[in-house]
């Protein structure tokens, strides 16, 4: 097994047509995997008879030699946050944790097409608002690279599907990127994490956190396994207004791809305050490594310090608007109160949410007031802009560059007790930095597992692309991954 | 000159039913009207009124987490449709925008809505105001639409206050709407009725929404404000959810009286929300909205702005092409009447009460496509006749399944004299619930055609009048009254159906021989001015007829006149006029002589007589009762030259001003 969790999805076809793997196989060796690593509370569901149930699907086509599904035999986790017919979906909340969809999120359906074989729904903080995993009603998620018993957390909000994947419980998991989600765990838990544009995979039964910055993101411990997946998930969505209509075209991964031509940008301005010295030197590490291959430069992001201040307004605002379909009427908790309508609603919000949730729908609502939406909102709506047009002109102006390389975050994972000793804003403010820019743009990001700090822990790099630039970036991405060689997590 | 100056300027008489004077109100509307769609604004549950609760619900319209909107491009067409039937601008570029509040039947806790950049803007609604019994006659009033936005509906809350039980109905939810919002350039209830009206015809031709206000396809909310003449507004209130025409006209009106009423015991208005209680006849505050709500608007995340194609009819399955929609656009209410005045010669209040039943002018227009049929006729079988017999049996005009073909048959045996109008009545109370029966075969079979053959009608007369003499006999003794009996049911069965409404002068005829029959019969019905003479009648069957010389003055000029027989003709006319009331008691005795001497020896001249002097009395009982009018003087004094005028003298230079008639209450 510990061999086999280092292998990519090409790897397991090839053994699955070489004969000397079978999907059922396969996949009771992940659920024995995930059930053995339960401690590291990656699943919230474990859906042991479903994914067995796919992957004799599976089989049989492999047996039959019939055309075989490009996932076919390969497990998948899927974030808590996506709905999954039949499979509850809690968003790790209070309010949720009886909800049973009766639909299918677009990506869902789309890997159940592919031939996944899922394995559960993955931990996450509640509704997908934190970046430590540890604001769960589920408990938190550990970090499977620091077996101590002063634990460390695995990044978030998608820390469960990190978790799931770099300790081999899947091949792939599917996580949702809002300020960073996806790819702040795969940088703690040092796997691959992947962010698309914005538009190009469907946003279709994913409980929302802030409308106009989630994407559904990739994690995988390799960057093809991010490629092939992407190709099955992306795409127009009649079901979600704001997918991109054109066809998308499938992402091809070269062996034979050449970085000679490509400008890499380095951001100055994400040469931040508390970033760590180690990261810092990794940063420079991989910039030494391409400066060989292809064409660095420093270029500038001007309003990256305020970025961070304006993804929380825009993010409480939403959440504000979001969470207010949480009545406790049609769906979810319900408390037992029935001395008012008002009395209903405020009782049930109150014991549904836990205080995070609680204090962001706060803010939000204040931002939203008739005398605040031109002091806050509409002022961060015009930041984002400028943001978004930063990256516009670093990309398209004079000087253009193709990719921006920056760190993903600020240093390896926290422990978890200095983690959760500051507040909920705070981690974020810090843990995202780096990372809710790209959300705020729009545009596709990838986070890559470099090498490993003096902890013992991986350090990640981000590459950052212009919209649309998934093959480009991903080709980069693939580069570096061979050049770094990051080892696999080992769990005997 | 008077009278003659108001004909020739036209009489512009306004008021506003009950507002007192010293008091402006001001009055604005905001109109929502449900679309006629197949499916929902933005889901693909199915858009209908009355259906099985709780099953025309998507997971999107129950805010199942996760579900996104999806925007009907139909609801986007009428949406458009209608704006541009308004004479709106329609916005190239709009978009969406979230309204949050908390209530049952709003389960995502926001109503998806179009609040910064609506779909259209800058409107305008032209109506006629004309409610029958209010107003004398129409007037036309304007009023602009500020903006025309697309929103969803909520669902529905039923509380159960015995089992302290709130029910929710989320067909209704995410229903498509489109929102009118009108500047306040309205004065009363009338006005705001009237303007709902013409909304109502507008979009039931535009196929945009059915309408239908009680089934809550067209809600009105309407904003209430008054002033003293030249002060500044005072607080406004809002009425919600009206959902008549005359709860319009009836709400709006209470709460002016309410806020006049309120500001007058030196009370202060305070902005609120409140409902019209249509039974209680009052507008009562609405408990749970009280406190002034921020609905913390956010632009919807979920959908990118909405584009149109302004310019070209290049339509694609993202991009509306206005244009083509506008093609659409059919023959909107104002023109209809503008038709049936000018075309077809109605009188306005006649077309602006034939628009307002689209059934009967679908009817009116195939009818009328026969040129022979009478416009004006036909109109008026339509709005008198049809009506009160669908009225009396509670059928809504729409619903009225008698076929044309039907129709065009009767009104053609009305119109051809073949039947009278009793007749007419008749067979449409027959033939409203059994539509495919022929009103020709149904009057035949009846045998209710009428009589044409003169010869045919002066024998059944006589038949009558042969068959019961003592009525005649009373009949020319002055006991008027007994003709309706002659010409009834019982002594003559039908003929009331059969005989033509000139008829019963040929009752007259043959009893009297007399022609001028029209206004006898005017004169026969004013039965109790000659009470005063009957009492004295009965002696007088033997009296001497009058002296040739004395009936000559009683028939023309005074010159003919002895004193005595002046004196008395004058009595007589008394009489007419007012029982006598002046008249001496024997001034009495010797007048019933004469009118029995002349009744039984010379009716023909008694009946001129009467008739002469009635005449006479005419324009005094139509006195019209003191009523206080004032002229205000419109515009500048004119210079006329040439004027058809007569007070005018051609050529010359005459100053003139012109009035309207204002009544002072």
């Amino acid at each position: 097994m510990n061999k086999l969790s280092s292998y990519t999805i090409k790897e397991i076809h090839r053994a699955y047509n070489d004969k000397f793997l079978t999907p059922t196989n396969f996949i009771d060796q992940c659920i024995e995997r995930a059930k053995k690593t339960s401690g590291f509370n990656a699943f919230i569901t474990l859906t042991e008879d479903l994914a067995r149930q796919q992957s004799v699907v599976s089989e049989k086509r492999f047996k039959s030699n019939s055309k075989i599904h490009r996932l076919d035999g390969i497990s998948v986790g899927i974030k808590d946050n996506f709905c999954t017919k039949g499979i509850s979906t809690t968003c790790a909340s209070n309010m949720l944790k009886n909800f049973v969809p009766t639909y299918n999120a677009t990506i869902y359906s789309k890997l159940l097409d592919a031939g996944a074989c899922v394995m559960g729904k993955t931990n996450l903080d509640e509704f997908a608002m934190g970046s430590g995993t540890v604001d769960s009603m589920y408990g938190p998620s550990k970090n499977p690279w620091c077996l101590d018993k002063n634990w460390r957390i695995a990044g978030g909000s998608s820390g469960g599907s990190a978790v799931a994947v770099s300790s081999g419980a899947c091949v792939v998991a599917i996580g949702s990127d809002t300020g960073g989600s996806t790819r702040n765990p795969a940088a703690l838990c040092g796997i691959v994490g992947f962010k698309p544009t914005y538009g190009v995979v469907s946003r279709y039964g994913l409980i929302p956190l802030v409308n106009s910055m989630d994407v559904p993101g990739i994690l995988a411990r390799k960057v093809e396994d991010i490629a092939a997946t992407l190709n099955c998930i992306a795409g127009p969505d009649h079901l979600d207004s704001t997918t991109i209509q054109q066809t998308f075209s499938p992402v091809c991964i070269r062996s034979d791809f050449d970085l000679a031509k490509i400008r890499i940008g380095i951001p100055k301005e994400y040469h931040c305050k508390g970033m760590n010295e180690e990261v810092l030197e990794t940063w420079q590490f991989v910039i030494d490594l391409l400066e060989r291959e292809c064409i660095i430069s420093t270029v500038s992001l001007p309003h990256t310090s305020v970025s961070i201040a304006v993804y929380s307004i825009l993010n409480q605002c939403e959440v504000a608007s979001n969470m207010s379909r949480y009545d406790g009427l049609e769906y979810g908790h319900r408390a037992d109160t029935d001395y008012s309508t008002e009395e209903l609603y405020a009782s049930t919000r109150c014991e549904g949410f836990n205080n995070v949730v609680r204090s962001r729908i706060f803010a939000g609502n204040y931002f939203l007031l008739r005398q605040n939406y031109e002091k806050f909102f509409l002022k961060a709506l015009k930041l984002r802009r400028l943001i978004s047009d930063d990256f516009r002109y670093v990309f398209n102006g004079v000087n253009r560059v193709d990719l921006l390389l920056t760190p993903t975050t600020l240093s390896d994972a926290p422990l978890y007790n200095d983690f959760v000793s500051k507040a909920n804003r705070d981690q974020c403010a810090l843990q995202d930095y780096c990372t809710q820019p790209a959300n705020m743009a729009g545009i596709p990001a990838i986070s890559i597992p470099i090498k490993l700090s003096k902890n013992k822990l991986p350090l990640s790099l981000q590459l950052m692309g212009p919209a649309l630039s998934e093959e480009l970036l991903l080709n980069v991405a693939k580069k570096i991954e061979d050049f770094v060689n990051f080892p696999t997590l080992n769990i005997s | 000159m008077r009278p003659r100056l108001c004909k020739y300027f036209k009489i512009h008489k306004r008021y506003s039913s009950n507002v007192a004077k010293k008091w402006q109100s001001v009055v604005g509307l905001e109109i929502h009207a449900q679309l006629n769609t197949e499916s929902k604004l933005f889901s693909g549950a199915q858009n209908t009124f009355g259906g099985l609760v709780n099953n025309c619900v998507s997971l999107f319209d129950a805010a199942i987490p996760g579900t996104l909107p999806v925007l009907n491009r139909k609801c986007v067409e009428l949406g458009v449709l209608a704006a541009l039937a308004l004479s709106c601008k329609v916005n190239e570029i709009s978009s969406f925008d979230r309204k949050h509040y908390f209530y049952a039947d709003l389960p995502a806790g926001y109503q998806i809505t179009q609040q910064r950049a609506p779909l259209a803007n800058d409107g305008v609604i032209h109506f006629q105001v004309y409610t029958p019994g209010v107003h004398k006659k129409p007037y036309n009033k304007t009023s602009i639409i500020k903006q025309i936005q697309l929103e969803q509906d909520s669902g529905k809350s039923l509380h159960d206050a015995e089992l302290k039980q709130s029910l929710v109905d989320l067909n209704r939810a995410g229903a498509p709407l489109i929102e009118i919002v009108l500047e306040p350039d309205l004065e009363d209830g009338e006005e705001a009725a009237a303007l709902v009206k013409e909304l109502v015809l507008i979009v039931q031709r535009l196929g945009v929404c059915s309408g239908r206000m009680e089934e809550g396809a067209l809600r009105v909310d309407a904003n209430v404000s008054i002033r003293r003449k030249g002060e500044p507004l005072s607080t406004r209130t809002e009425i919600k959810n009206i959902g008549s025409i005359r709860g319009v006209a009836n709400a709006v009106r209470h709460e002016i009286d309410r806020q006049q009423t309120v500001l007058e015991n030196g009370g202060k208005i305070v902005n609120e929300t409140r409902m019209w209680d249509a039974t209680a006849k009052v507008t009562v505050p609405m408990r749970d909205k009280e406190v002034v709500q921020d609905y913390r608007y956010m632009p919807e995340p979920n959908l990118p702005p909405l584009r149109l194609n302004l310019t070209t009819r290049e339509d694609t399955q993202d991009v509306i092409s206005v244009p083509l929609v506008k093609d659409k656009i059919p023959e909107l209410p104002a023109e209809s009447r503008t038709k049936l005045v000018h075309d077809f010669e109605l009188r306005p209040e006649i077309a602006i009460q034939l628009v307002n039943e689209s059934t009967l002018l679908g009817f009116f227009n195939e009818l009328t496509a026969d040129k022979q049929r009478n416009p004006t006729k036909v109109a008026n079988i339509l709005l008198n006749d049809l009506l009160t017999v669908l009225n009396k049996h509670k059928i809504d005009a729409s619903n009225c399944t008698i076929p044309v073909k039907q129709l065009s048959e009767l009104i053609d045996l009305l119109l051809q004299k073949k039947i009278n109008l009793n007749v007419c009545r008749s067979v449409l109370e027959e033939i409203i619930n059994s539509p495919d029966i022929s009103p020709l075969s149904l009057v035949m079979q009846k045998g209710w055609l009428l009589l044409t053959d003169e010869k045919e009608i002066t024998e059944k007369c006589l038949r009558v009048l042969e068959n019961n003499p003592a009525l005649v006999k009373q009949y020319k003794r002055g006991k008027i009254k007994v003709l309706k009996t002659l010409l009834g049911e019982i002594t003559a069965p039908g003929i009331d159906r059969t005989i033509s409404d000139g008829v019963t002068s040929v009752g007259y005829n043959l009893v009297y021989g007399d022609e001028d029959f029209a206004v006898i019969n005017e004169v026969v019905k004013d039965e109790e001015k000659m009470n005063a003479l009957k009492s004295k009648i009965n002696l007088n069957e033997h009296l001497p007829p009058l002296p040739a010389q004395d009936v000559k003055c009683l028939m023309s000029v005074d010159k003919y006149c002895t004193k005595s027989m002046r004196d008395m003709k004058s009595v007589l006319i008394e009489a007419l006029k007012d029982d006598c009331a002046k008249c001496s008691k024997e001034q009495k005795e010797s007048a019933g002589k004469v009118v029995a001497s002349m009744m039984a020896h010379d009716p023909a001249a008694w009946k001129m007589f009467l008739t002469r002097s009635s005449l006479q009395m005419l324009p005094e009982r139509k006195k019209p009762k003191d009523e206080n009018h004032r002229y205000k003087i419109i515009g500048d004094p004119e210079e006329i030259v040439n004027s058809r005028n007569r007070y005018t003298k051609p050529g010359v230079k005459v100053r003139v001003k012109r009035y309207v008639v204002e009544r002072v209450d």
